[in-house]
């Protein structure tokens, strides 16, 4: 770049009316070995932020960053509902088949009559033993 | 993108683990609220913005100014003699020096101009203040350092 374009650049620059590009025509000139002694200063202000644009957080930030966003292995409500399904299905099915059933014992009404009027028969004379008063 | 929003943050909070902390906090909220994305006209001012806050935030809830930490000032050795990078060094720190003195919105629009290469419509979106504001708080913050600069220049090579 020409000193007469550098020059009309910087005063440009000093008065914020320089465009991006001009600045980075303005960067890459005082990046450059010919820079005049009189000019110096401003060389080390534009190498001082493409310093600081060096700058970076430690490696450490990611992985933390990453660690936090990690999808974690999480069962959604459709699993939750079908594990409950399970669960429940299978507790029904123990309770059915520990739950006592009823069987006849007699097929005939006749029998079974009798048998039960002779276990109340029994039943009743125990009953009526502790009646009698005490001697 | 995090290394400009770390960036950000420290410049305004002069510490890299605060620095870090608000940078990871704003990741993590913009990871949570993905599928809002599409919707959003720029996701790095979004994020520059929400950094911003965070660390002004993060300041007030202090109530401290940012004290700059130690060690954070190294220079890169460029091919340069020892003399000659020390004196790089000598206004490297005058420069930071007078950047930490800045106003906050000037701080932050050099930083987003000169460091990052915004361009103003991005630096107002970020900073929510208008193209003029901005264009004024560069033209002050140019100034300024310049100004510190030069008279640090002149003063050192009279104590020659």
């Amino acid at each position: 770049m020409e000193r007469e374009q550098v020059v009309q650049l910087l005063e440009k620059y000093w008065q914020a009316e320089t465009t991006v590009e001009e600045e980075k025509m303005l960067a890459e000139y005082f990046r450059g070995a010919d820079v005049p002694l009189e000019w110096e200063s401003y060389r080390d202000i534009f190498s001082f932020y493409a310093q600081e644009a060096e700058v970076k957080p430690g490696k450490e930030l990611e992985e933390r960053i990453m660690e936090r966003v990690r999808p974690r292995p999480r069962l959604g409500a459709a699993w939750w509902g079908a594990a409950a399904v399970i669960v429940l299905g299978l507790g029904l099915s123990l309770y059915q088949r520990d739950k006592p059933t009823m069987k006849d014992t007699y097929s005939d009404p006749q029998q079974a009559l009798a048998a039960v009027q002779k276990a109340l028969l029994i039943a009743s004379k125990n009953m009526n033993k502790g009646l009698h008063p005490l001697k | 993108m995090k290394d400009k929003l770390y960036r950000l943050a420290l410049r305004l909070l002069l510490n890299g683990h605060d620095a870090e902390d608000v940078v990871q906090e704003v990741m993590i909220r913009l990871w949570s609220r993905r599928e809002e994305w599409g919707r959003w006209q720029s996701l790095e001012a979004y994020c520059m913005t929400a950094v911003k806050n965070g660390c002004l935030d993060l300041l007030r809830k202090r109530q401290l100014r940012p004290v700059r930490e130690e060690g954070a000032m190294d220079v890169n050795s460029h091919d340069k003699d020892p003399q000659e990078k020390m004196i790089a060094k000598e206004t490297f720190i005058q420069i930071r020096k007078c950047m930490d003195e800045l106003p906050q919105h000037q701080q932050l629009v050099i930083q987003l101009r000169e460091v990052e290469g915004f361009s103003y419509n991005e630096i107002a979106e970020v900073l929510g203040i208008s193209l003029d504001q901005v264009k004024v708080n560069l033209f002050r913050a140019r100034s300024a350092i310049k100004k510190s600069i030069t008279q640090t220049e002149s003063s050192w090579k009279e104590n020659r």
